[in-house]
């Protein structure tokens, strides 16, 4: 348990990570012409770089502080949430913190911040200087798909993505096995990968021939500007719709898996107290390859029913409402055998 | 009169594969120290792109640019940076200060990527202020001040680090005339009293009658060559409007 929860910890990491690297990246061109400016002044790479690297330094510094102030109280209250699902006793809850989740969250943070300045050193590095004063001058570059293979990429996407969806609905009762689900997953993010990646050019390719609709107003300007943002977040958009699938599926899944805890735990438990007592102890017996002696006392006693045991301890028999009692008797003439004539042996 | 800058048979061509453009077709020319050299020409005839070259802010694809001896079409790196801190100076015709800067900021900048003390620093940037006429509006940010002043911080900055060339693209350009006339009145003083070199790149006839030697571009190439001489200003003037008339004439015949 600890181990997948270990694991998924690292998987959120490495989401975050690549999206705040890829906000970061976002945020430095956006001061690109700043970044000319401080060139033509005469100020070297290394030392916008070193600039830049402060920044990010005291961003980074400033939002894991908050981050852990902010993650200490909310995982109190995810803690008791938690609890309150499995019904646990609140009684004994007192403030936790975990010295170790702080020390992991550090190292994340600095391992994604990291990268972070990596990749910033490398972008101020790439460009030249002539494209940094013109930035916001020269046109976005727009990079469009072969629309002929959009179409098929969009068609053969959907196809693996329904296909994927139906095996784990229509045909829900072949997955008897957890590792008969992998395949179904697999299909469903590649599915996903390649509906993204192919959306712009299909939904282009299939408006331009509608031409009463291309023509309409502002649908060129929309339709073009829809397809602008979807063909530049393909990545984004396709790990953030994965990340939701994951969040949905586990939440749900662990909402239906404690639901049948619960009631297999009532269907086995349909008594609160089971007591057993051997009647009419010999003097030594065998059970389970222990030899046990017994004293006159226990012989004695071994001849009452527990009801009356419980009385002669002076439980007060208000306690307990409801008592069945049951009595099981064993004999070494009688074995399986008899029972079921050898279609079970 | 030392040669500050010496242009050799430079070309420019750019694009891409789909779209090639030559921008400067084999260009040479030289400025000594203590010049006003102006350089003429309609849009599109290559006079931003020579300037972006001979600043170092783009490359050339052919020929070689010096600089007061000095090959600048071979430095990189760090020397390319120690050469455009020391020896060059900038000002855009879009101003380019940097809004989180007080004006005063803007113009230390310059002095505070040379390293130069503190106490320079202050000295220096009222000394430039005076001259300049913009002492009153330091404490402003660039937001709050109008364009002609802006250019005026940005000339400060540009000369503050004593440079043996200013660069000046358009300067007048976003200006309207009274602004514009400071500013060249400004320009004359930097170069007659504080010996300063300037290329000034212009496609306006007026700007241009304030520099003394006067460089005419069209599609590239250099085809004419003014110089002031003991001229006044507006017989200057006249000169270049001529100048341009024979290109808005039949051209053909020039060439």
């Amino acid at each position: 348990m600890l181990g997948i929860l270990g694991f998924v910890s690292v998987f959120v990491a490495v989401v975050l990570g690549l999206l705040i690297v890829y906000a970061n990246n976002f945020l430095i061109n956006r001061r690109k012409k700043e970044f000319g400016i401080y060139m033509t002044l005469g100020m070297g790479r290394r030392q916008i770089s070193k600039i830049i690297l402060l920044e990010t330094i005291f961003v980074g510094i400033i939002s894991l502080a908050a981050g852990l102030i902010i993650g200490i109280f909310a995982s109190q209250f995810m803690s008791i949430l938690v609890a309150k699902l499995f019904e646990a006793d609140m009684s004994e809850f007192h403030f936790v913190f975990s010295k170790d989740a702080c020390i992991k969250t550090c190292i994340y943070f600095a391992v994604m911040y990291l990268a972070v300045m990596i990749f910033n050193t490398m972008t101020i590095s790439r460009y030249k200087l002539i494209n940094l004063l013109n930035a916001t001058k020269k046109n976005e570059k727009v990079k469009m798909k072969n629309p002929f293979l959009a179409v098929l990429v969009f068609i053969f996407g959907c196809s693996i993505l329904g296909f994927a969806y139906w095996e784990v609905t229509g045909n829900v009762n072949s997955m008897q096995t957890a590792e008969k689900l992998l395949p179904p997953i697999l299909m469903g993010i590649v599915g996903t990968v390649l509906i993204f990646w192919s959306l712009s050019g299909f939904i282009i390719t299939v408006i331009q021939k509608m031409k009463n609709i291309y023509f309409k107003d502002t649908s060129m300007f929309v339709l073009r500007q829809i397809n602008n943002k979807i063909n530049t977040m393909v990545a984004s958009m396709s790990v953030i719709c994965l990340m939701l699938f994951m969040t949905i599926s586990i939440l749900s899944s662990s909402l239906a898996l404690r639901n049948t805890m619960q009631r297999e735990l009532i269907e086995m438990t349909p008594v609160d107290l089971n007591l057993y007592k051997t009647a009419n102890l010999p003097e030594s017996y065998t059970r389970y390859g222990i030899k046990h002696t017994t004293t006159e006392a226990q012989r004695e006693d071994s001849k009452h029913p527990i009801y009356e045991t419980l009385i002669n301890n002076e439980l007060d028999m208000n306690v307990l409402k409801d008592i069945v009692e049951i009595e099981v008797y064993a004999t070494n003439d009688l074995t399986w055998e008899n029972f079921f004539r050898r279609q079970f042996l | 009169m030392e040669r500050i800058l010496e242009v050799k048979n430079i070309e420019k061509y750019y694009g891409n594969k789909s779209n090639l453009t030559k921008a400067i077709d084999n260009i040479s020319f030289t400025v000594d120290k203590g010049e006003f050299v102006g350089i003429m020409g309609a849009s599109g005839s290559g006079k931003t792109t020579l300037l972006n070259c001979i600043s170092t802010i783009d490359r050339v694809t052919a020929g070689h640019i010096i600089v007061n001896k000095e090959d600048i079409t071979r430095l990189r790196g760090n020397k390319l940076n120690k050469f455009r801190r020391e020896e060059l100076g900038f000002i855009f015709q879009d101003f380019n200060l940097l809004d989180t800067l007080t004006c005063y900021e803007n113009i230390a900048l310059a002095l505070t990527i040379q390293k130069v003390s503190a106490k320079e620093i202050d000295k220096r940037v009222e000394q430039i202020a005076e001259s300049l006429e913009i002492k009153e509006i330091l404490k402003k940010y660039p937001y709050q001040v109008s364009g002609g002043q802006k250019q005026r911080v940005a000339s400060a900055r540009a000369i503050i680090t004593n440079p043996k060339l200013v660069l000046a693209d358009e300067p007048t350009g976003a200006l309207d005339s009274k602004s514009a006339r400071q500013l060249l009145e400004n320009f004359e003083f930097l170069n007659k009293k504080l010996q300063a070199t300037i290329l000034m790149v212009t496609h306006d006839a007026f700007t241009a009658s304030y520099a003394n030697r006067i460089l005419f571009i069209k599609d590239g190439k250099i085809f004419n060559e003014l110089i002031k001489g003991n001229d006044t200003r507006k017989q200057f003037f006249e000169k270049i409007i001529e100048v341009q008339t024979l290109l808005g004439g039949d051209l053909n015949a020039c060439f």
